[in-house]
């Protein structure tokens, strides 16, 4: 790039358009974002997801399996945090600056969403060729719910992000062609493959292409065969594109595969309206996605917003909420004073997918979504059905920037218009203000600002002097006036929530027990997720062996949690590794349930094995795995720790005679063993835990987890995206004739 | 097929219907009854969820029972017992005094709209409140 071509001033006055208001929101949220009030809720746990992610990414190591909390489990979560995308890899990078972990995470969302609103910005320009309005929808969106999400519920945010872009680009290119917004496109569409469930989008996208085919069909014929003709010219482009996608689409499929391996229950926490058994028989039996009931009751637009709720007790929001479901009064102002503005299709078009989506989130108190479950395999598989709103808000602050260039481009003339018009400003917003006072809780920036709506619409209208100036300077004043109430009385009611959460680095340490005693937190954000394996996790420490709800645990230690007194397995697995004489084929049946408890606890010197092992095993009576001995626990003097990482273990062990090793760290099948350098069976012992046999003497003993596709595909993924961006960017930069760059003119 | 005259399509072609017709689409598709249980049921798990201490979850709860169940005297109380607790007792005396419209005999309700009255006065009168515990219900 030659810098000596970019239009500085024209530069700075752009940038410093967009940047002026995110500050202004930055500002309003300082306290959360300088972490005095920590993330909470399901933004806690991504954080929580992230940090554990870096920080051993930035150790050497990508993370599949988690030692520190439910006896082990593999790192699911890798897969829906949006961790390869290229900003989120802001967070490593600001780390080896010297930023901790929360700042650079924090860092990382406030970039994101102003790449959010800025596309949103860019989509409503391109959709109604008008900057001002696109304007007024960027500041109308910046200021709504959506930005909240950040911190509590960032997954809406992953799901808005890429969308917006997609769209753009999805329009850019229908008008033009153009290999730079094919490729933007197919990077929008990776990013929302690795950001979180592709479902939702695919259900928007759904929506999309049928309201579209009926309003648009001839443009639609026209675009198929001009994505043809493009395919037909840039073949090569176009297999790439379509080779990032399924590479994309791995971390997905990984997940599957581990999902399907039977040996870990996940996410069993779905299962809020089944029993515990049944809900682990169901994940376990790969019926295949949730129930009807557990994908509609709970998690829904129905029960989260109401009507009312958009104008009365806006200043009560509370941060124990994952949704706000906010949208500035200056737009639902903008809605009832555009009510006589003709229609187009554009704008019907907006209005119907708005209206779809909201019925599809509304769950099961519309025929919609019932509707949608059975004949759409897809929506089986994801509830939290209130994620919607990261495309609801956006397309009525769509709609409303439609309405909003009419008004903006309306000349009224004469005086019998200039009477018209100022009558119904006259009763749109004096029914707006009657409402409002009408109702309890309503704030007085809300008031407020409709009383200045009416000011500034029948200034323009009735004189003509400086109509641009008055209505784009009044309408941003209007827009962001009510928001700085409603936010200044959400931090206040977040003040509550006050605490640290980890931030610092750490390299992990190998240690021979865990805790037996609960540890327990006063800070209101572990209302929301359980504090030792949230917290343990993020710290990198040991938590007790206590597993709770299924959520995402192996099958093992789910199953043993229910067949053996808790505290007996607390008090078993505070001891890492156990050595025993002899194996006990053990059969999953009533009888030789209750024994495996007597086994843990009594600490006898059997290990049960399952049955099906083809291990060396004998068969004992009951007396024989009595009292005669008991197992020991492993010498950490006879044994050393040569390595540990998250997914690998490596030890020299001394015994005495051949022994059983027990390690009580969950067993799965991706889990190996080598002892001496020779791979040997690893069994699994106590229904739960990995078991090996260990010759007398020194031992060399290793355990590695080698999940399909190992750590390479997560790299793999991350590198894809960097590629893409980098390439998008550069033919954006070589077709586009941006307007801060004089590069075509020249 | 003749065009339509350009006073109907004026008539038509108007945002009115469109908005019109998103308020018939929810009113015919959304089960209203349902769509109420969930969102009662919802506002008071996030009431419940910070121990029925965070009155202004309290107030949003309440103020959508009172709303649903207009002549329950219960839901006006709450709402009062809520706002008092949040400091604003001119609120805390309107749904007092609304409770009381509803429940003329209820002692609780007199006793707590006789002490938000002598707090708003600040005349010192302002005794303790009535002895016992309030149970804010969660059926």
């Amino acid at each position: 790039m030659n810098l000596s071509k970019v239009h500085l001033p024209q530069l700075f006055l752009s940038l410093a358009k967009f940047i002026f208001p995110f500050l202004i929101w930055m500002f309003l949220f300082r306290d959360f974002i300088s972490g005095r009030i920590p993330l909470n809720m399901d933004s806690a746990t991504i954080y929580s997801v992230t940090k554990f992610y870096f920080n051993n990414l930035l150790n050497g190591v990508v993370p599949l399996w988690d030692p520190f909390v439910l006896l082990g489990t593999p790192f699911y979560a890798i897969t829906l945090c949006n961790l390869f995308n290229p900003v989120t890899q802001i967070i490593p990078v600001l780390k080896l600056l010297g930023v901790n972990y929360y700042h650079a995470f924090m860092a990382y969302v406030l970039v994101y969403y102003f790449l959010g609103a800025f596309g949103f910005y860019c989509l409503a320009k391109v959709l109604f060729k008008d900057r001002r309005a696109a304007y007024m929808g960027y500041l109308m969106l910046l200021f709504s719910g959506l930005g909240v999400s950040i911190f509590n519920q960032v997954t809406i945010l992953e799901l808005f992000v890429p969308a917006v872009w997609f769209f753009v680009f999805l329009l850019r290119f229908s008008d033009g062609y153009r290999r730079s917004d094919f490729l933007g496109l197919s990077f929008s569409a990776m990013t929302l493959t690795i950001a979180y469930l592709p479902f939702y989008f695919a259900t928007l996208l759904l929506f999309f292409l049928m309201i579209g085919a009926l309003l648009y069909f001839c443009e639609f014929k026209k675009f198929t065969l001009g994505l043809l003709s493009f395919t037909r010219r840039n073949i090569f482009l176009v297999l790439v594109c379509l080779m990032g996608q399924l590479i994309a689409f791995a971390p997905l499929v990984v997940y599957k595969m581990i999902d399907s391996s039977k040996d870990v229950v996940s996410p069993g926490r779905h299962c809020n309206y089944a029993e515990l058994t049944d809900c682990y028989e169901r994940t376990l039996n790969e019926e295949g996605g949730m129930s009807y009931k557990e994908t509609s009751q709970g998690g829904g637009l129905a029960e989260r917003v109401h009507w009312r709720g958009l104008f009365a007790h806006l200043d009560k929001a509370s941060y124990g909420i994952d949704q706000f479901f906010y949208i500035p009064i200056m737009a639902f102002v903008i809605i009832l004073v555009s009510i006589f503005v003709p229609l187009d299709r554009k704008k019907c078009f907006l209005a119907l997918l708005a209206v779809f989506l909201t019925l599809v989130g509304m769950g099961e108190v519309t025929p919609v979504h019932r509707f949608l479950y059975d004949h759409v395999f897809f929506l089986k598989y994801f509830r939290n059905l209130f994620f919607f709103e990261s495309y609801i808000i956006p397309l009525f602050i769509l709609f409303v920037v439609g309405q909003l260039k009419y008004l903006w481009d309306l000349e009224i003339t004469n005086f019998s218009q200039k009477k018209g018009m100022i009558f119904w400003l006259v009763v749109s917003h004096g029914g707006i203000f009657i409402f409002l006072i009408s109702q309890d809780g309503i704030p007085l920036a809300s008031l407020i600002s409709v009383a200045g709506s009416f000011v500034v619409f029948a200034a323009v209208y009735l004189s003509r002097a400086h109509k641009e100036l008055v209505l784009f300077l009044g309408l941003a004043f209007l827009i962001v006036v009510q928001p700085q109430e409603i936010f200044r009385h959400y931090s206040r009611n977040a003040n509550q929530f006050q605490c640290q959460i980890p931030s610092d680095h750490v390299r992990p340490q190998f240690s021979w027990t865990r805790p037996t005693e609960e540890v327990k937190s006063d800070c209101k954000i572990f209302k929301f997720v359980h504090y030792e394996s949230f917290y343990d996790s993020m710290a990198m420490k040991d938590s007790r062996g206590y597993i709770g709800y299924p959520v995402s645990v192996t099958r093992g230690a789910f199953l043993l949690s229910q067949w053996v007194n808790e505290q007996t397995l607390i008090e078993f697995t505070s001891q890492k590794f156990w050595l025993y004489d002899r194996v006990f084929v053990f059969n999953e049946k009533p009888l030789e349930v209750r024994a495996l408890g007597d086994v843990l606890g009594g600490r006898y010197n059997a290990a049960y094995i399952n049955a099906g092992n083809d291990a060396p095993a004998a068969t004992f009576t009951a007396q024989d795995w009595g009292a005669d001995s008991s197992a020991v626990v492993l010498d950490p003097s006879r044994a050393t720790v040569e390595h540990f990482d998250m997914n690998h273990l490596r030890m020299t062990v001394d015994v005495p005679s051949k022994k059983f090793l027990v390690y009580t760290d969950s067993f799965t099948k991706f889990w190996k063993v080598l002892v001496n350098g020779r791979e040997e069976k690893l069994i699994r012992a106590h229904a739960a835990f990995k078991g090996v046999w260990v010759p007398p003497g020194k031992n060399s003993i290793e355990f590695r987890y080698d999940p399909p596709g190992g750590g390479w595909i997560y790299i793999l993924v991350t590198a894809s995206l960097l590629i893409f961006m980098i390439l998008s960017l550069i033919y954006l930069y070589r077709e586009h004739n941006w307007p801060w760059f004089k590069r075509r003119q020249e | 097929m003749r065009p339509m005259p350009k006073e109907l399509m004026f008539l038509f072609n108007r945002s009115f219907w469109l908005y019109l017709l998103v308020i018939v689409v929810f009113a015919v598709s959304v089960n209203f009854k349902k769509a109420s249980q969930q969102r009662t049921h919802y506002l008071l798990g996030v009431f419940y969820n910070q121990d029925l201490t965070n009155y202004n979850d309290g107030i949003v709860y309440f103020d959508y029972l009172s709303h649903q169940r207009p002549r329950d005297a219960r839901n006006y109380f709450f709402l009062g017992y809520c706002y008092l607790y949040s400091n604003d007792y001119l609120k805390a005396m309107r749904y007092f005094e609304r409770a009381l419209n509803l429940a003329p005999e209820d002692e609780l309700t007199q006793q707590y709209l006789a002490y938000v009255k002598s707090k708003i006065l600040n005349d010192g009168s302002a005794g303790a409140l009535p002895a016992g515990e309030i149970q804010i219900p969660i059926e």
